[in-house]
């Protein structure tokens, strides 16, 4: 089992890219700010719209915001519904994942 | 003020011991010997697998390429200040799985964080109730995790408590650490469940609600805390007569950081003129 299948990238429309990048552009070229950090200003509300625009995947090709857990959500890992947090739930654990930057690791839906 | 989807079911954090008995059950599944893992986790075929965390970690994790790709693999750091070169050997494995290194937050902690983000690894800090000499050290870290241009890989809890703070979001460190009673389970090696990390030792039925409750009763420093609404009471467990001035500390540093990120944001329309 290839457990990538249910994790395809939502690309963004060419527009909304654009923006997105020159966004990016502006907040890294103050100088002040981590890679990390730029992208939860940017990336965690649209995660929070939108619990299934895993966009780790197109936003690295352009340039990197990391590890691409900003993008799936976050932190979390778990039930990924969004948000942040945990791994587990999708919110802030990597566990749920409700949608958003998301620690948790473990929920993932 | 967990932010807990309605109520879906908990994640139970299982050993290898107690796979077959929680199979049908959402889970994450520890282990120390990755071989093992994967042989069991093929007979046992669980129906909802989260991901897989690796204890120590292991110094040979091979029997993991190639296999499941994509599926999430925690490796949970005992002792940061062993050799941090462990960490080299896991580029490798990154190519098949989201990898996360969690890291207690106790001496040599710092060192194998900056390492590993380095690395290009996400990391999830297990905080308890840090001392004064940790809480300099996070502090440390959450200005190096903000302002080193290269660091691209989250750390949580920054990351999302961050986004959190930012976005308006209601999160809080529970949910972010993975210790919301509502979304998990600790199981042992004997299968007996309990409430996750530092609830250990409250009752398995206990909420989130009752024991803020029961906190907001016999404590009176959360009262008035600005970060009560993303804090929940986590730092006043195990021990709730945990001192909390180096956590809004560290909680005001993001306050400020966000308020400058903000700033930033806003000036964008005024700085760039779009093409």
């Amino acid at each position: 089992m290839d457990h990538r299948d249910d994790a395809k990238p939502t690309v963004p429309d060419s527009a909304a890219h654009e923006e997105l990048q020159s966004r990016r552009n502006f907040l890294i070229s103050l100088g002040k700010w981590s890679q990390a950090a730029v992208a939860v200003a940017l990336l965690g509300g649209a995660a929070l719209a939108a619990p299934e625009a895993h966009a780790w995947g197109w936003i690295n090709r352009r340039g990197g915001y990391g590890g691409g857990w900003v993008n799936r959500g976050g932190g979390s890992w778990i039930n990924r519904h969004g948000g942040g947090g945990g791994w587990i739930n999708g919110g802030g654990s990597w566990v749920n994942r409700r949608g958003g930057y998301g620690g948790s690791w473990i929920n993932r839906r | 003020m967990s932010s807990t989807p309605a109520q879906s079911r908990p994640v139970f954090h299982v050993p290898l011991a107690q796979l077959a008995a929680f199979r049908e059950q959402p889970l994450v599944v520890r282990a120390r010997d990755p071989r093992q893992l994967v042989r069991m986790l093929e007979e046992i075929a669980p129906t909802d697998l989260r991901l897989v965390q690796l204890l120590g970690p292991p110094d040979d994790m091979d029997a993991l390429r190639r296999w499941r790709p994509g599926l999430p693999v925690d490796l949970v750091v005992e002792d940061p200040a062993r050799d941090p070169g462990q960490l080299y050997g896991l580029t490798a494995l990154h190519e098949d799985h989201p990898l996360r290194i969690t890291i207690p937050v106790v001496a040599g902690f710092d060192t194998l964080t900056r390492l590993a983000v380095a690395l290009g690894f996400s990391v999830k800090l297990a905080v308890e109730q840090p001392p004064a000499a940790r809480l300099a050290e996070l502090m440390a870290l959450l200005d190096y995790y903000l302002h080193n241009a290269t660091v691209a890989a989250p750390v949580e809890f920054f990351h999302s408590l961050l986004g959190a703070l930012l976005h308006r979001q209601t999160l809080d460190l529970w949910e972010i650490q993975e210790e919301d009673p509502l979304q998990c389970r600790w199981v042992d090696e004997q299968g007996r469940v309990s409430l996750p990390g530092r609830l250990a030792t409250e009752p398995a039925d206990s909420t989130l609600a009752d024991l803020q409750a029961r906190l907001a009763g016999r404590d009176t420093e959360c009262r008035g805390c600005a970060y009560r609404a993303y804090c929940g009471g986590f730092f006043k467990w195990p021990d709730p007569d945990y001192r909390c001035t180096g956590v809004r500390k560290l909680l005001g540093a993001m306050d400020s950081a966000i308020g400058e990120l903000g700033e930033d944001l806003a000036a964008y329309p005024d700085a760039v003129t779009p093409s």
